[in-house]
């Protein structure tokens, strides 16, 4: 099959809250803009089931929603969508192209905006329960599978308590694994002491997944105790896994630098160092990963493009 | 080739992923699946396993809340 060619100002790979952030700059200047997103416009805040620390929001509003909006904004400044995944970059030349299964674009610019993955346990088991057959990332998206039901977390910080304690809204009871001995939480002192208070909530310290069992759908979890070894099963109905993100940046790997763990480097202009291309939000080396951090970055980013081209003649061309 | 199509419509997690993976069983090299969808949840599940099955598989926005995706079946498998 011939793959279709076309031509963008503005190729912004990742649909999260920075690449639409970026989108809504590129579009407001007047650049022909496209976002490739693998899964759902709007990225992970899609997972948030209340974002109150978003400023102009006071009433809170659910992730969803809130990237609904993004998403509006960015099409009134005629942003064009494209739900697929990116296979393949080529960044260095002028003429930058990004590939997806059916479709080569060509741009003068690219922002990378893909952010990051749930990490997973690598445990025994773990694989033949993605996707919706036991395993979750997302509390708000799944939680009313587990009315008066048992689910168990993995993780300590502050998206798995905070999504914890939003479960027993819904669950008969929450068991949360935690690696740290007795008491010891990454999460933040609020939500600690909110989740310790909280009599549908039980913890198993000194704790790591072990295996994941069940024959189509998960029905139990073993759970390995760190200091002694011993191993005991957990009978759950689900579970969710907290366990931090990976940025998602195999694609970019020897076209643009990046730290050990993968993250991107950029400067405070969100430059990545090669020309024309920037990065923006979580998939950032940056202090903190927050939809706020990420519109900032993406703002940024998109200004930049507009820098890095200018139209000539009806045509966009590159700033030398 | 064939293509076929699966309506998934009102249809909530895991159904259509299940029907999915039992219609792409079925299925012959280079042929294509569309599914219909209206929850977000499956854009999340289908493309997912789909990608790690080794399929290639896009999604279509049809409407508000409404969804197609399509999968197909290379003829070798790519990575
Ligand atoms: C449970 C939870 C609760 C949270 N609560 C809050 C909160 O209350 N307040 C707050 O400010 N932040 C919160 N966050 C953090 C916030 O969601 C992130 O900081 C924000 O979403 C980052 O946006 P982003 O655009 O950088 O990345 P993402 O949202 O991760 O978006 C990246 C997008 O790129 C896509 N992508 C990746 N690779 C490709 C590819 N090859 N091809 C096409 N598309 C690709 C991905 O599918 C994804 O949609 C929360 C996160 C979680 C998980």
């Amino acid at each position: 099959m011939e793959k279709k060619h076309e031509q963008y100002d503005v190729v912004i790979i990742g649909g999260g809250a920075a690449g639409l952030s970026a989108g809504i700059y590129a579009g407001r200047a007047g650049l022909k803009t496209l976002i490739i997103e693998k899964t759902l416009i709007g990225g992970l805040a899609n997972n948030a089931n209340e974002i109150s620390n978003y400023p102009g929001f006071p009433e809170e509003i659910s992730g969803e929603e809130l990237m609904k909006l993004f998403k509006k904004q960015a099409e009134k400044f005629g942003v064009k969508f494209k739900l697929t995944d990116v296979k393949k970059v080529d960044l260095i030349p002028e003429d930058k192209t990004v590939e997806t299964f059916s479709n080569i674009y060509h741009a003068r610019a690219v922002i990378v905006a893909s952010g990051g993955q749930p990490r997973l346990t690598g445990a025994a088991g773990e694989e033949r329960f993605l996707y919706g057959r036991g395993i979750s990332f997302c509390a708000t998206c799944d939680a009313d599978h587990y009315i008066g039901k048992h689910v168990l977390i993995v993780g300590s910080g502050d998206a798995a308590i905070e999504e914890g304690i939003f479960l027993t809204r819904f669950t008969d009871q929450v068991t949360v694994s935690v690696m740290h001995s007795e008491g010891v939480m990454d999460a933040g002192r609020i939500v600690q002491a909110q989740a310790l208070a909280n009599p549908k909530m039980k913890f198993r310290w000194n704790t790591v997944v072990d295996s994941f069992v069940g024959k189509e759908e998960l029905t139990a979890v073993v759970l390995k105790n760190i200091k002694t070894g011993e191993l005991s099963p957990v009978e759950v109905d689900g579970c969710f896994l907290f366990i931090g993100y990976e940025p998602d940046t195999e694609l970019f790997k020897e076209q643009l630098p990046m730290t050990a763990d993968g993250y991107l480097v950029t400067d405070e202009q969100m430059q990545t160092g090669v020309p024309g291309v920037f990065a923006a939000g979580d998939v950032r080396q940056k202090f903190i990963r927050q939809v706020s951090t990420a519109v900032g970055d993406g703002a940024i980013a998109g200004a930049g493009a507009e820098k890095h081209i200018y139209v000539k003649d009806g045509k966009a061309v590159c700033v030398e | 080739m064939a293509d076929r199509r699966l309506n998934c419509l009102g249809e909530a997690c895991p159904i259509p992923l299940v029907k999915t993976q039992h219609e792409m069983g079925k299925m012959k090299d280079g042929d294509l699946l569309i599914v219909d969808i209206d929850h977000s949840c499956a854009i999340n599940h289908i493309p997912g396993w789909a990608r790690a099955a080794g399929y290639n598989c896009e999604v279509e926005e049809t409407g508000e809340n409404r969804w197609e995706i399509h999968i197909k079946r290379p003829f070798k498998k790519e990575t």
